[in-house]
C-alpha cells in the first residue's frame, strides 16, 4: 500500500531532489492526524520524512484570501481550500486522484498543470528523454 | 532477576527496524543469555536519569554529543521487554518509512480503503474549520 504506485514513485523523486514538495500546512496537519488516529505514536514520521526532504509549507495565512474565489470554481466545497492553496502557490504541477478536483484545478491553472500522479511521471519521463 | 518473555523481547526488536542490525543481534544473542546482560556487560554505557510529571526526561549531555542529537532531533522509542531502546531517526529514508508503515498496517489491520476514509473525514473537519474562519 505504502511501498507501490505512482505516488510513492513521485515521493521517490522527491526524496532524490528532483522535485520540490509543496504542502499546505493544514494537510501536513491532517496528515498527522490520520496517522495519529491508525498508527498512534507514529505521528513523528511524517515530520522525520518532511526533515529530510526538499518541501516547503505554505501557511493558512497565505492561502485564506483565495478562499472566496475558490468556493466559487469547486463543485465540491470541501475542495475550496485545497483549490485556494494551489491558487495562493501556483505550483508548476498540482497533483490529485481526484478527478472532479483535478478538472476544476486544470480550469484555473491549465490542464497542462494538473495532472494525476501517473501523468506527471509520464511527462517527467518525456522531458528527460 | 524478573524473568522476562524472550520471545517477546525478540519480536519487538524485530519491530524496532531502524535499532542497528549489529546491535539487534549482539542484544539478542545477549538477551537470550540474560536479558540484562547487554547492560552490565559493558556493551551499553548507562546512566539513571529522573523522568518528570509530564514524563520527559533528559538525555545525558554525552550521549547528546556522541550521536549529534540536537533539538528537533527525532528519537525511535521501542519498548523491549521492561527496558527502552531510543534510535535517532532523522535520517530515515522514504524506504524505511514506508517500510514502517506497511508493517503496522498489516498488524493493524488498516487498509488502504481505512486510510482513504480517514483522510477524506480529516478533509471535511478541516474545511469546515477553514471555512467558519474565512
Amino acid at each position: 500500500m505504502f511501498r507501490s504506485g505512482n505516488e510513492h514513485k513521485l515521493l521517490q523523486l522527491v526524496e532524490d531532489g528532483e522535485l520540490i514538495l509543496i504542502l499546505p500546512d493544514f494537510v501536513v496537519a491532517e496528515a498527522m492526524r490520520v496517522l495519529a488516529a491508525k498508527f498512534p505514536g507514529y505521528e513523528g514520521l511524517l515530520d522525520v520524512f518532511l526533515v529530510s526532504v526538499g518541501h516547503r509549507v505554505v501557511a493558512w495565512e497565505e492561502t485564506r484570501p483565495l478562499l472566496p474565489a475558490a468556493n466559487l470554481k469547486v463543485r465540491d466545497l470541501k475542495d475550496a481550500i485545497v483549490l485556494a492553496s494551489v491558487l495562493a502557490i501556483d505550483p508548476d504541477y498540482f497533483i490529485t486522484g481526484d478527478r472532479e478536483l483535478r478538472e476544476d484545478a486544470a480550469a484555473c491553472l491549465g490542464a497542462d498543470r494538473s495532472l494525476t500522479s501517473s501523468q506527471l511521471l509520464e511527462r517527467l519521463k518525456r522531458l528527460a528523454n | 532477576m524478573r524473568a522476562l518473555n524472550n520471545e517477546k523481547v525478540l519480536n519487538l526488536f524485530a519491530h524496532a527496524p531502524i535499532v542497528s542490525s549489529v546491535f539487534i543481534c549482539l542484544a539478542r544473542a545477549l538477551y537470550v543469555r540474560n536479558p540484562y546482560h547487554i547492560l552490565v556487560s559493558g556493551l551499553v554505557e548507562g546512566e539513571i536519569v529522573k523522568v518528570t510529571t509530564k514524563g520527559q526526561i533528559t538525555l545525558p549531555a554525552r550521549i547528546r554529543r556522541s550521536l549529534n542529537i540536537r533539538d528537533d532531533s527525532h528519537l525511535y522509542v521501542a519498548q523491549a521487554g521492561d527496558i527502552v531502546v531510543m534510535k535517532r531517526v532523522d535520517e530515515l529514508t522514504l524506504s524505511d518509512i514506508t517500510g514502517i508503515l506497511e508493517r503496522l498496517a498489516e498488524e493493524k489491520g488498516v487498509t488502504g480503503e481505512i486510510l482513504r476514509a480517514e483522510a477524506e473525514e480529516q478533509r471535511r473537519r478541516t474545511a469546515a474549520e477553514k471555512n467558519l474562519e474565512a
